[in-house]
């Protein structure tokens, strides 16, 4: 079996152009559509932790399924990194490899602890996963809200995959996850312009299968409707920003972070005034700023782990 | 110039780390590239982190010609393209019944730090070229004056003293029995215990030891009350190295029973202060008491009887198991010694003593321990 000596030296010796392998943590289909497609790359999946199934269709060309419940690292297999989300049992599972094998680790996360277990949470991921641990999120209100102690990367919604040089074809988008009690809050969005499109979680609209099924169609919206849970951070409204959205959206501490009502985006605080900004923002003479540039987190991925690859592993 | 690798546990607080650091000082003062990356062998314990390697951590090169490898021998490795050296410490007088000697041979070079673990190499079927390259040190630390530790006993009187780990190799009762055996209340002697040990924290460590020690007098029943024994002064918390210094300055006489040891470097750091150090003749620390050379004698030695190596905290499931040997200190030896080492203290013997060591000291310099490292990579 490989020791910690063996990683740290083979973390020294090995090439920048050899493959990188990568234990994964988790499967949800969000962050791995960004980091699968960095280059060299082969991912090493725990089937215990996979959110649904996957099959000849839906895995990922360069990912490998490991068996249920493996502890350790294969003698076949030479680890260069191990990433883990904030589900605890992965958090423990990534912490004793890493500490174990001395691997550089990368804590990612998109969305927030649940506000009830946060502290304990976080205090749980500072104390487990190894000093040189590096949090990567795709906000800095994520990063503000999990305070971590280790070093913090910021790598926003990636959308090189999806064609945002095409003209945007569609008006509205109307979109997120909505339970039968806010039929009539979805009704307005839906009704607030002839030409409004909805996909997400709910009978009324169409859900969509992917990461990137989403954010084609925001990409190919010009004005993205939403309504969201008060305690849940903006994600789709900062996904539908990076795909060049005007995002019309309900008041929660967190959407007032990131949009400038009236300048960057619309923020309402009664439903009735969502086809007042519908209108606004499809205005020719609206003066949104919709100017941004494309991220593309491929070379950002790729250095990021090529970097934590390279580090000193502190414990 | 040579592109050289070293990963060792120079963060860690223990003996090893101590080590790893100063042979990295040396590895410095040699004519190559070096890149420095810690292992921590020890998952529990807290470690410091180094700044003055930092700069040999962030170099990177594209290849590299030797890779020392500062951990135990099971998890040395063969690294194809490059000269694999390892660098470890044996403390027993076998290791042949462990898987040691077979991940020993497949380096292309063993380094050890003394002749005692040559000769328990070269018998326990490694067959591999192993050099002697000493544990370095900072050899003007021994000049330097340090606060004088407060021990809240009575400053005139002499102490012995002891600095290390609380474990069995260590032989902590045979070095008690042998002072309170020797040792009445009404003397003017005090011993001081400077222990640690792996994943306990001081103020456990030290309940721990203050229970132990009373069974032991129990046990010996010299006396029938527990206030007939002296008292002994006991620090668990963490030293910094000036700190240790310090007690080493204020101390009289370091000694111990340990049954085996690689280098020691607290009974050398005892013997470069003018301290007079007593240890089992047969185990490396004999190799700089006494100087071939000069045929001089900075400490004294004590017999000892071979006998098996059992002990019921094994750090390895492989050692310490009754197969393995080390020395046992022959107590009435030892008690003599600590006699004598009372009887004839005197500031003129110390400074003689110091006059003496200072003679061998750059044998142990970084600048000669790297020529030493330099002939071999």
């Amino acid at each position: 079996m490989k020791s910690a000596l063996d990683h740290v030296i083979h973390s020294v010796l090995r090439k920048d152009e050899d493959p990188i392998n990568i234990l994964y943590f988790g499967y949800d289909g969000w962050f791995e559509s960004m980091i699968s497609k960095i280059p060299n790359t082969k991912f090493y999946v725990n089937k215990d932790y996979l959110q649904y199934p996957l099959d000849d269709c839906t895995t990922p060309y360069n990912f490998t399924i490991l068996d249920k419940g493996m502890t350790y690292i294969p003698n076949r297999i030479d680890i260069d990194i191990v990433i883990c989300n904030s589900r605890r049992e992965q958090v423990n599972h990534a912490a004793t490899i890493a500490a174990a094998y001395h691997l550089p680790c990368i804590f990612i996360d998109h969305e927030l602890p649940n506000s009830n277990t946060k502290s304990s949470l976080r205090e749980y991921v500072n104390s487990r996963l190894p000093k040189s641990c590096i949090h990567v999120c795709t906000s800095s209100i994520i990063v503000d809200e999990w305070i971590l102690d280790k070093d913090t990367i910021v790598v926003p919604y990636d959308i090189s995959s999806v064609t945002i040089d095409k003209p945007k074809t569609q008006e509205v988008l109307v979109v997120g996850d909505y339970e039968p009690q806010d039929q009539r809050i979805l009704d307005i969005m839906l009704n607030a312009h002839p030409d409004a499109k909805g996909i997400g979680n709910s009978k009324s609209l169409k859900k969509y299968d992917s990461y990137e099924s989403l954010m084609y169609h925001m990409s190919n919206s010009k004005v993205c409707i939403m309504c969201i849970n008060e305690n849940r951070p903006p994600i789709l409204a900062m996904m539908a920003m990076a795909a060049g959205c005007i995002v019309i959206i309900n008041n929660t501490r967190w959407t007032t972070s990131i949009i400038n009502h009236g300048d960057n985006g619309f923020i309402f605080d009664k439903a009735n005034d969502i086809p007042k900004y519908v209108k606004l923002a499809l205005s020719p003479e609206s003066c949104i700023d919709t100017d941004y540039t494309p991220h593309n987190s491929t070379n950002t991925w790729l250095s990021l782990v090529q970097d934590s690859i390279k580090g000193v592993y502190l414990r | 110039m040579k592109n050289v690798l070293f990963v060792g546990p120079y963060n860690q607080n223990d003996g090893w780390g101590i080590a790893a650091r100063e042979y990295i000082r040396a590895l410095r003062l040699v004519d190559c590239n070096l890149t420095v990356r810690p292992v921590y062998l020890n998952q529990q314990d807290s470690y410091v982190v180094h700044t003055e390697f930092s700069a040999l951590e962030t170099n990177r090169l594209d290849h590299y010609d030797v890779v020392i490898q500062n951990c135990l021998p099971h998890q040395f490795r063969h690294y194809g393209g490059v000269k694999n050296i390892g660098l470890a410490y044996f403390e027993t007088s076998d290791i042949s019944a462990t898987p040691w000697p077979i991940s020993i041979n497949l380096m292309d070079e063993m380094w050890v730090c003394s002749n005692f673990e040559q000769t328990v190499l070269a018998n326990s079927g490694v067959t591999i070229y192993t050099r002697k390259i000493p544990i370095p040190v900072d050899i003007h630390k021994y000049d330097i004056e340090y606060p004088r530790y407060d021990l809240n006993k009575n400053k005139d009187d002499f102490k012995f003293y002891f600095i290390g780990e609380y474990i069995v190799r260590k032989n902590l009762e045979s070095l008690l029995l042998a002072f309170h055996r020797e040792f009445r209340l009404n003397e003017c002697v005090n011993i001081v215990l400077k222990l640690n040990k792996s994943g306990v924290t001081g103020q456990q460590l030290l309940q721990r030891l203050q229970e132990n020690i009373y069974s032991m007098k129990a046990s010996w029943g010299m006396y029938s009350n527990h206030s007939m024994y002296k008292q002994e002064s006991i620090i668990t918390n963490y030293l910094a190295e000036d700190v240790i210094y310090g007690l080493h300055q204020t101390c009289d006489c370091f000694v111990t029973a340990s049954s085996g040891e690689a280098f020691c470097l607290p009974a050398f750091d005892a013997m470069m202060f003018g301290n007079c150090p007593i240890a089992v003749e047969k185990s490396s620390i004999s190799e700089y008491i006494y100087d071939n050379k000069t045929r001089t004698m900075s400490g004294m030695l004590v017999d000892s009887t071979l006998v098996p190596a059992i002990a019921y905290d094994r750090p390895l499931p492989f050692l310490y198991n009754g197969i393995d040997t080390w020395q046992n200190v022959n107590v009435l030896d030892l008690q003599l010694a600590m006699r004598k080492a009372f009887t004839n203290h005197s500031q003129v013997l110390k400074d003689r003593r110091i006059e003496n060591t200072r003679k061998i000291l750059p044998k142990y310099s970084y600048a000669n321990i790297a020529k030493l490292m330099g002939t071999s990579i």
